[in-house]
């Protein structure tokens, strides 16, 4: 789609500013991702918040809390809008500063999904308007925190399920120290794909994150065993339990925050 | 006996890492914790502690320190154990 057109499709639906910063489209589609049934995912940034149609307000931590949404369907698809504003873009990117991650601040564990992915979107996007906005918001999270953060965060809970693994086995609660195993493995795969670049941590989208970094520690092959348990005996829980939670020692021993 | 009166390990002892022991390369500092006792690595004891699988002996990874740095091996030897000892007594290595 020409930017032409998508502007005029925004246009049409009363869901464009008069002035906007600017104007991308992200997500799986623009990603090579998508199927027939995914939607696109628009990003409008406004100057002032948005006060047109909308159908939802995502939660951020960001002031003053959420972003509006709108969504409508274009020829079959799905199209979700999220406004923000230029301001709000500050705050995030200042807030995922290297100071505060050097400071010991685990301020990842506030970003909520919607910001991760917006910051992540960023770094692939299709622009439709404000080019030069867009470069230098891309550049600004590149050279961010970001990657680190949510490492750290998904380190923290690696270790959470860790501790509860080989707690639930000594109980003797085999079930679900097998499924605290597997939370844990997801948790390192995720953290070493966020240190990585794939910091947008979405469960769906795992294999395909593992497939594009191509990890030399993590090759696909091999996480694919774990992820779909394809060793794991249920007459031997615990032999499962203990190479799954020694893999995820070695692989959070290779990030490097 | 406890965790402060635990002897640093002989040249056949095989030391492993717990589940539970954290390690985290922070901007290069190697940062090794179990709850809530942390123990910073130099360059030399972080190599020690990846060494460290459960299956080697204290010789061994003694000897593979010899052979990467240029020191001999009662000094390698003696290295080893003594950051062993202390990662035995926070919890960070068993045998």
């Amino acid at each position: 789609m020409k930017p032409a057109e998508c502007l005029s499709i925004l246009s049409e639906r009363a869901a464009l500013p008069p002035d906007p910063v600017a104007v991308y489209l992200a997500g799986s589609l623009v990603r090579g991702w998508g199927n027939e049934k995914s939607d696109l995912d628009v990003y409008v940034i406004v100057p002032t918040q948005w006060t047109g149609d909308q159908v939802s307000q995502a939660r951020v931590w960001v002031r003053p809390g959420f972003v509006p949404v709108q969504a409508f369907y274009v020829g079959g698809r799905r199209w979700d809008v999220e406004y923000w504003t230029d301001s709000q873009v500050d705050e995030l990117i200042d807030y995922v500063g290297w100071d505060r991650f050097e400071a010991g601040a685990s301020t990842a564990s506030v970003l909520t999904n919607t910001e991760i992915a917006f910051a992540r979107g960023l770094g692939y996007c299709k622009p439709v308007d404000g080019a030069d906005w867009i470069g230098r918001r891309r550049e600004q999270i590149a050279n961010s925190a970001i990657k680190s953060l949510v490492a750290a965060n998904l380190l923290d809970r690696l270790d959470a399920f860790t501790e509860d693994a080989v707690g639930l086995l000594a109980a003797g609660e085999e079930a679900s120290a097998v499924l605290a195993a597997r939370y844990a493995f997801t948790s390192a795969v995720d953290a070493l794909m966020a240190r990585r670049g794939e910091f947008d941590s979405q469960g769906k989208w795992r294999a395909r994150r593992v497939a594009t970094v191509a990890a030399r520690e993590v090759p696909f092959q091999e996480y694919w065993a774990v992820e779909s348990m394809r060793d794991y005996d249920p007459a031997h829980p615990e032999t499962w339990i203990h190479d799954v939670l020694r893999r995820c020692q070695q692989i959070a021993e290779v990030i490097e925050l | 006996m406890t965790a402060e009166e635990m002897p640093d390990p002989t040249a056949a002892a095989v030391p492993s890492r717990p589940l539970h022991a954290r390690m985290r390369n922070f901007k290069g500092t190697v940062l090794v914790s179990v709850d809530s006792d942390v123990l910073e690595l130099s360059e030399t004891a972080a190599v020690i502690w990846r060494l460290i699988d459960g299956r080697r002996t204290v010789d061994d990874i003694a000897l593979l320190l010899v052979q990467q740095y240029d020191i001999d091996t009662p000094t390698a030897l003696a290295d080893v154990a003594e950051l062993l000892g202390r990662l035995a007594r926070m919890g960070a290595v068993v045998y």
